[in-house]
């Protein structure tokens, strides 16, 4: 019987791919948030204590409280945007946040999930701004990402390097022109697909972890998803 | 049902997050069986996902010295929204403390919920307006830092052994009080060395309102554990103060409160409780039925505020309320089961005020 023509077919090596073989990364189902620093596995009481000390307004409970999430905040942060610079103003501003509403927040949530939700907030409110000012976010895959402000150079998603046209897989150069090139991509996709995307597929939580993080239903983050993920691999795709 | 390429490719992404139903999965699984097409497309989708996976995460800056930064350019008015009353024992939970009365008053911080000018209605609807809608979804309900100035330090204040009970009713959201109580910067502030200074425009709460013996009596006094209404002297009305609420200490009715303030705020409880209609409570000692009413609606999560000893206004989880009115009101007219407009929903909250009506006991 005659098979049908393939669609959609990777090339072997993608420029984006990364050098680590994925079997070590974990299964399909995980349920540590990837991307992330994974020797930061804080016990879930030894937090809560954290949570109550800063509420009383212990900074330096607060303080280590930012050490234990700074790095998942600025990813999704810079996966959101695509800029460095912004990430960080942005992942700042979670933390201002976060240090004002902590008296409020319940103790027995989940700390991460409020401060992602706030996060991906503050994500779209950047964006509204800049679209706001008419200073619009370049999202192509041929030109270094960044927000191009009139009057300023334009920057690198990451750390402002100029891209290796022809790079060795192996390389940490390589890894970060598959970062940029991924980053790059989401940046194409409309807001909801995008931070479904990257909560799920780069940082791992469940769907019901974003639902609560988004404030939609599971079954809403199921059909995102399923769009979301058709839509980045057609980007990337058509790209190659 | 026949299905085409097309309408499969949507369930490749919740077949590999494995949520898919088990009929559409096995009818995906057989399809793939067949279609060698779809088991490529699947196949690549599965391989950018996992490159997903694999990245790096990326180099975090330090972020600290930037958060500082932009703390300290915070206006001194929402700095002060920070600011918390006391040092708060590490078993009690912020929201509520439970105090013990005895003959001292000691303050509380308390917060209020928004209440929301419902529509003429036999429950009011507890409708807060957040301002930060994820933090509304995070926030204990009812809690708002309370702000409270105080101009001496409490070993200024008057001795316990005046045998003068004071009525304070402390209501506290920025818009009641809007002065704050400055700490001293150790993470265990001890009152006794709080700076306190005056706030602009700040309503000034006189010191009478404010009782203790002792900086240690008051502090104590937060430790207790809930109090037991029975030991509290015969003729001093104790209430727990939980959740958002409290009544602290007690007066004879008809003592004036010499808290403007917190007389406005009381008023517009009041105001509201005419607007509103409201059940009935027979009880034979006022104290033990608050106690206990607080102690129910705080493990369910709510919390009760006076509007005097004998009117009170309780919140609750609405799966709470059919419960609340069959075990604490005598009304028979009252509902036997809660109809809302909207579906039953375990994080919306109800309002209802209840009156205590003392009736000689048997």
């Amino acid at each position: 019987m005659s098979e049908p023509p393939v669609s959609h077919q990777w090339s072997p090596t993608p420029p984006w791919r990364g050098g680590t073989s994925p079997s070590a990364r974990g299964a399909e189902s995980h349920h540590l948030p990837t991307g992330t620093a994974r020797g930061l596995q804080v016990v879930g009481s030894e937090e809560t204590a954290l949570v109550e000390r800063a509420q009383r307004g212990d900074s330096s409970a607060f303080e280590a409280l930012v050490r234990l999430h700074q790095q998942a905040v600025f990813a999704v942060a810079l996966r959101m945007l695509g800029d460095q610079d912004e990430a960080q103003d942005v992942a700042q501003d979670v933390f201002v946040r976060a240090y004002q509403g902590i008296p409020a927040f319940r103790s027995e949530a989940k700390l991460s999930t409020w401060l992602v939700a706030i996060t991906i907030n503050l994500c779209r409110n950047r964006r509204r701004w800049w679209a706001r000012r008419r200073r619009l976010i370049v999202a192509s895959l041929d030109e270094p990402v960044g927000m191009s402000r009139a009057g300023f150079g334009e920057e690198g998603a990451l750390g402002h390097e100029v891209a290796d046209p022809s790079p060795s897989p192996a390389s940490a150069a390589a890894q970060h022109e598959q970062q940029r090139f991924v980053i790059s991509a989401l940046q194409q996709l409309d807001e909801a697909h995008r931070s479904v995307v990257v909560l799920r597929d780069i940082h791992g939580y469940s769907y019901e972890e974003i639902a609560d993080m988004l404030q939609c239903h599971v079954g809403t983050v199921k059909s995102r998803l399923s769009r979301a993920r058709l839509h980045l691999r057609a980007l990337l795709d058509g790209k190659l | 049902m026949l299905m085409d390429c097309a309408e499969y490719k949507r369930w490749f992404s919740p077949y590999i997050d494995e949520r898919l139903e088990p009929q559409e999965r096995s009818q995906l699984e057989q399809h793939l069986g067949k279609c060698a097409g779809c088991r490529s497309d699947l196949a690549s989708l599965q391989e950018m996902l996992r490159s997903l996976r694999a990245m790096e995460p990326p180099e975090v800056p330090e972020l600290l010295p930037g958060i500082h930064a932009k703390l300290a350019r915070e206006p001194w008015w929402q700095r002060l929204a920070r600011r918390f009353v006391a040092p708060w024992p590490a078993s009690l939970p912020l929201h509520g403390a439970a105090l013990a009365t005895t003959g001292l008053l000691v303050i509380v911080v308390v917060g209020l919920p928004h209440f929301a000018r419902a529509p003429r209605a036999s429950l009011r609807q507890l409708a807060s307006k957040p301002s930060d809608e994820i933090g509304e979804r995070f926030a204990r309900r009812g809690y708002e830092p309370y702000h409270n100035e105080k101009t001496a330090a409490f070993d200024r204040m008057a001795s316990p052994a005046s045998n003068e009970p004071q009525l304070g009713f402390l209501a506290g959201s920025s818009t009641v009080h809007n002065a704050g109580l400055t700490m001293s910067e150790s993470s265990h502030p001890d009152l006794e060395q709080a700076a306190l200074r005056p706030l602009p425009e700040a309503p000034t709460i006189p010191e009478k309102t404010m009782v203790a013996g002792s900086v240690s009596s008051a502090v104590n006094a937060l430790t207790v554990q809930p109090a037991d209404a029975t030991s509290v002297p015969v003729g001093l009305p104790a209430y727990q103060a939980v959740g958002g609420f409290g009544v602290v200490g007690g007066a004879p009715a008809g003592t004036a409160t010499t808290c403007p303030p917190c007389e406005k705020k009381r008023a517009e409880l009041a105001s509201q409780w005419e607007e509103h209609s409201h059940v009935q409570w027979r009880v034979s000692d006022l104290a033990t039925a608050a106690a206990q009413l607080n102690g129910w609606a705080q493990s369910k999560g709510g919390s009760v505020a006076t509007i005097d000893e004998h009117r009170l206004s309780v919140t609750l989880p609405e799966a709470a309320m059919s419960e609340f009115l069959t075990q604490f009101s005598s009304d028979v007219s009252a509902p036997a089961t809660i109809s809302l407009d909207a579906p039953p929903d375990s994080t919306r909250w109800v309002t209802i005020s209840l009156e205590l009506v003392p009736s000689p006991s048997p």
